[in-house]
């Protein structure tokens, strides 16, 4: 994809002002290359660039830009140059994902809102009518958070025939089943004795020290994987499972006691990646507001390998400031966080919630977290629990439907549960795009 | 045994340097740190350090980041809150 726009723009009414400038982004990693690339087309060498680094704190004064050369941002990995309008269109010429530029495009000159004079009528209409509804949903002025948040939107029960999550989320009705997926779920293994996943096939690896089986001795895993993955027809009860023909991968990376150390757990991921694993569901956490680097660059380096990591937001809900917050990972940018809302769709009141002290530490979607009935070791076969480890394994379940039906992974998975996920009129911070919807 | 003062290190490989991963492990390695795992997928090299050489670690060339390695995990069986 070539992404070059010389002057496309110019005699038309709303045409962006350029400044005759232009900004070549770099592929991440071919840095020198691209330097390379763009001495070649535009003649450009290193006497005629300058580095962002050659100004004080990184604080690049375009006035010192000589009239033919430029600029890199050496932490962008982009260049700001000027050059002949030929060379710039050779440059713009080799761009593309598989260059080590990845885009030429010209500079334009941007004003504050506030002062540009001829928006759209069709713009301003837009605003005034989301204005319109952000106003009515934020209720009449004597009303209290509490009193919106007593409002209740639905009433789901547990019936027969299935449980009032898959019910909420329409999983118990999908025509998919998240055939062929490969789903990972990080926890503490899976009593492979349950009737409801005897004869499944199932990959397995333990990542505690000494371990050498997936067994589940706490419990907690053997709920997260039914949710995710339970049969379609379990023997006895209703239907709990959402993607009862997708491939299990089971890590036991918490011990029978609920914990594990976090090498373990990048070993884990680093494990699903490793067998194309599409979705990685983590119901765990540790009580830390700060994201990690690690967790942030794990997520991310899954996303670009097709993987989607989703975690659970955590439990630490307080009902005064500070409020609490989400823990990691799941308050890694690059990991999909997921909160808990009760039968009739309201925030559980143990929820964690965004402080936005952190960036990307948001909640991003929440699956049903409160009475969730699913496995349980024998001889107890099954338990009902309350957790956003409950509401986690919904959405990982979830994903794997939607992977099967598009064929979208990665971040594009990511943003297919968001864009489906059903608004509730809880807020933002507590309960992110809303609640998961399956296809 | 690690030492008494030895902590457990997770280090972020740079974008730049994820391709040299084994040659960035043996420059740990000579730095002190005691490798567990070298997690290619990822990047990232998990292993034990002395606290003293933390710093000498976070200077090799392509590493991102070297941070403790914490621990996760879920409320005993008996909690109905997971």
């Amino acid at each position: 994809m070539t992404t070059f726009n010389q002057g496309a723009a110019s005699g038309a009414s709303n045409a962006a002002e350029q400044t005759g400038r232009f900004i070549v982004t770099f592929r991440e990693g071919a840095h020198a290359q691209a330097l390379s690339a763009l001495h070649q087309r535009t003649g450009l060498g290193s006497g005629q660039m300058m580095s962002s680094a050659d100004f004080n704190d990184g604080r690049v004064d375009l006035s010192q830009l000589p009239a033919e050369g430029g600029v890199v941002f050496e932490h962008l990995g982009m260049a700001l140059v000027s050059a002949a309008p030929s060379a710039v269109g050779a440059l713009a010429m080799d761009a593309g994902d598989d260059s080590a530029i990845l885009a030429v495009e010209p500079e334009l000159i941007v004003h504050a809102l506030s002062t540009m004079g001829n928006l759209s009528g069709d713009y301003l209409r837009g605003f005034r009518d989301a204005a319109n509804s952000l106003c009515a949903r934020a209720g009449s002025p004597g009303e209290t958070e509490e009193d919106r948040e007593a409002e209740i939107e639905a009433l789901y029960a547990d019936t027969a025939a299935l449980t009032w999550g898959l019910q909420a989320s329409k999983a118990g009705l999908s025509a998919y089943s998240g055939k062929d997926i490969k789903l990972a779920i990080l926890d503490t293994g899976l009593d492979l004795s349950h009737p409801d996943f005897v004869g499944r096939p199932i990959v397995a690896q333990s990542f505690i020290p000494d371990v050498d089986s997936v067994q589940d001795g706490h419990g907690h895993g053997t709920h997260c994987t039914g949710t995710a993955c339970g049969p379609k027809t379990p023997a006895q009860g209703r239907r709990y499972g959402i993607a009862y023909k997708a491939q299990l991968h089971v890590a036991k990376v918490l011990s029978d006691q609920g914990s594990g150390a976090d090498g373990g757990i990048l070993a884990a991921i680093n494990w699903a990646i490793d067998k194309q694993c599409s979705i990685v569901s983590m119901s765990l956490g540790a009580n830390a507001p700060t994201p990690s680097v690690f967790y942030e660059h794990a997520g991310q380096r899954a996303l670009d390998k097709r993987c989607l990591i989703i975690a659970a937001a955590g439990n630490n809900r307080m009902s005064n400031p500070p409020y609490g917050f989400v823990g990691r990972p799941a308050n890694s940018r690059s990991i999909l966080s997921v909160g808990a809302v009760d039968e009739s769709l309201r925030i559980a009141e143990f929820s964690a919630r965004d402080t936005m002290r952190y960036a990307g530490s948001a909640v991003d979607i929440v699956g049903p977290g409160v009475n969730v009935y699913s496995s349980w070791p024998m001889p107890a076969r099954f338990r009902a629990l309350r957790g956003t480890s409950m509401a986690t394994p919904h959405v990982a379940g979830i994903a794997a439907l939607w992977a099967e039906k598009t064929g979208d992974r990665g971040a594009a998975l990511w943003q297919r549960l968001m864009v489906n996920a059903r608004v509730l009129g809880g807020l933002a911070v507590d309960v992110g795009r809303g609640l998961v919807q399956a296809p | 045994m690690p030492e008494a003062n030895s902590i457990d290190v997770v280090v972020t490989v740079s974008d730049q340097h994820v391709h040299k991963l084994d040659e960035l492990a043996r420059h740990l390695q000579a730095q002190g740190l005691q490798i567990d795992r070298t997690l290619r997928e990822l990047g990232m090299i998990t292993g034990t350090v002395a606290s003293d050489k933390l710093q000498g670690l976070a200077r090799i060339e392509g590493v991102n980041a070297v941070e403790p390695a914490g621990q996760a995990g879920v409320p005993p069986p008996q909690d109905d809150l997971q």
